[in-house]
């Protein structure tokens, strides 16, 4: 069994990898970073598969890794987190009809980051809140309870920016 | 909510670079040399941790013997008794027990080491003298291996408790756990003792994960109150005649065997991984009855997982 499971890490990494890629990024905002922080999660997530017995459940753990090496990195106090919204329009594809939704984006990633990772794994990653809560190890009305604040801080912030004409 | 869900168009337009494909394979790579020599396998285990600090930073290992065996000898007339004839000492069980509860099933005999106390009144000087630290050294061996024991069990029932957890909170139910039946056995075999040679194995093992099983071996020998090692049963060039049988012997399994494969050496598809290249003063080994030494690898050291422990007797 433990081969399989290995297996089966293995290839969930693969096939995922530019999903890991995206959420590392809007950690770190930088390619270099983000190529740092997913290989120490590879390594550390190779190193202690044995703790994972529930072969359905390698994504919410590979992620629960993935973003704990984000956090970490983050509050290692790398320069990079700074979010400059100039730096983000020079790497992310950039045109016209992006501006709105871009800066919804940009908002997004500046949510504490508590907010910021549910809306980032349930929008972005498309996750149910069931695996959120499993992938984070919170009870699934904490996860609610942040995202509908996030919600509601989004919509007051871009609300907000609308008014003061941004 | 709906602005939202349109950004992801953005996130999605994220720029993978080109870089990340190679690293991750890179990584993939690198780990898999690794895991498959078992080392990272360990790692997470505090328990086997300590273990391999205890046994590398002790030189000679002495036991409390006097006390222990006196509150063992309570133990030990109802229990195992290894009778061993005319020799310096005697392997008993000091410990065992069973242990049932809703988690697992705990079955350990801690082994402990007994000299054949001659009488030691009559020893006078420098004879008293060397029987004191004879018994020195065997009190604190058994008292190095009660402490593994110990460690190793409350590891193993820690991690089976998380791991119960877990299995409860992604929607197992207890008859699926109890169905489970995890056990932790802890065991030991004695495989020589003549003369001032003693050699021990202890076996400990969690039945859920395999992988977790670990052997500790002890090689003593109670004359000199040391350790024995390759060195002193084969000689000065001992690798080299170490190397050049397990090779041999490596080499007429895979031909017995075909599906058989020791990495990089031998068999099919061998030559990625890197497997065995030389013993070397760590080297576990236990002594046989013919006087022997057998060279031990764990599973997944040298070859694959499904074969096993591999052994290799070297003969004389």
């Amino acid at each position: 069994m433990k081969d399989t499971t290995y297996d089966n890490l293995v290839e969930h990494i693969i096939t995922n990898q530019n999903s890991f890629y995206r959420i590392a990024y809007c950690y770190v905002y930088d390619k270099d970073s983000a190529l740092d922080t997913i290989q120490n999660a590879i390594c550390k997530s190779l190193e202690n598969y044995n703790n994972l017995r529930n072969k359905k459940a390698i994504k919410t753990w590979f992620y629960r890794i993935l973003i704990n090496e984000c956090l970490l990195y983050i509050r290692k106090g790398k320069k990079e987190i700074i979010c400059d919204p100039a730096d983000m329009k020079e790497e992310v594809y950039y045109e016209e009809a992006f501006e709105p939704k871009l800066e919804v984006y940009q908002k997004v990633c500046e949510l504490p980051e508590h907010m910021k990772t549910i809306v980032i794994l349930h929008f972005y990653e498309q996750m149910t809140l069931k695996e959120i809560s499993e992938t984070l190890e919170v009870n699934i009305n904490t996860v609610k309870t942040r995202l509908y604040a996030a919600l509601k801080r989004l919509r007051t912030v871009l609300e907000n920016e609308l008014e003061v004409g941004v | 909510m709906k602005k939202i869900r349109e950004s992801k168009e953005i996130y999605d337009h994220i720029k993978i670079p080109g870089e990340l494909r190679q690293i991750v394979d890179t990584t993939l790579n690198e780990q898999v040399g690794k895991v498959n020599s078992g080392i990272n396998k360990f790692k997470d285990n505090l328990v086997v941790h300590i273990f391999k600090y205890t046994i590398t930073a002790a030189a000679v290992l002495i036991i409390c013997f006097t006390v222990a065996l006196n509150t063992n000898e309570v133990f030990a007339k109802g229990l195992d008794n290894i009778p061993v004839i005319n020799s310096l000492a005697k392997v008993l069980t000091i410990r065992s027990f069973k242990n049932v509860n809703d988690n697992q099933s705990i079955s350990v005999k801690v082994p402990g080491v007994e000299l054949n106390q001659g009488d030691k009144s009559g020893l006078v000087g420098q004879d008293k003298e060397k029987q004191e630290k004879t018994e020195q050294f065997v009190t604190d061996i058994n008292k190095e291996i009660e402490q593994i024991v110990n460690e190793y069990v409350a590891g193993a029932e820690k991690s089976i408790e998380e791991y119960k957890q877990a299995f409860i909170q992604t929607g197992g139910t207890e008859e699926e756990w109890k169905q489970k039946d995890i056990s932790i056995k802890v065991d030991y075999d004695v495989k020589y003792q003549a003369d001032d040679y003693l050699s021990l194995v202890l076996t400990a093992d969690e039945s859920w994960c395999s992988a977790y099983g670990k052997k500790y071996f002890y090689n003593l020998n109670l004359k000199e109150n040391t350790q024995v090692s390759l060195k002193d049963i084969l000689g000065e060039d001992y690798i080299l005649v170490s190397n050049e049988s397990i090779l041999s012997q490596m080499k007429k399994r895979v031909q017995e065997n075909t599906d058989y494969i020791y990495w990089s050496i031998a068999g099919n598809g061998s030559s990625d991984i890197e497997g065995f290249t030389s013993v070397d003063e760590n080297t576990n080994f236990y002594i046989n009855e013919k006087g022997n030494p057998v060279i031990c690898f764990d599973k997944y050291e040298i070859a694959p997982g499904f074969m096993g422990v591999q052994e290799f007797e070297i003969i004389k």
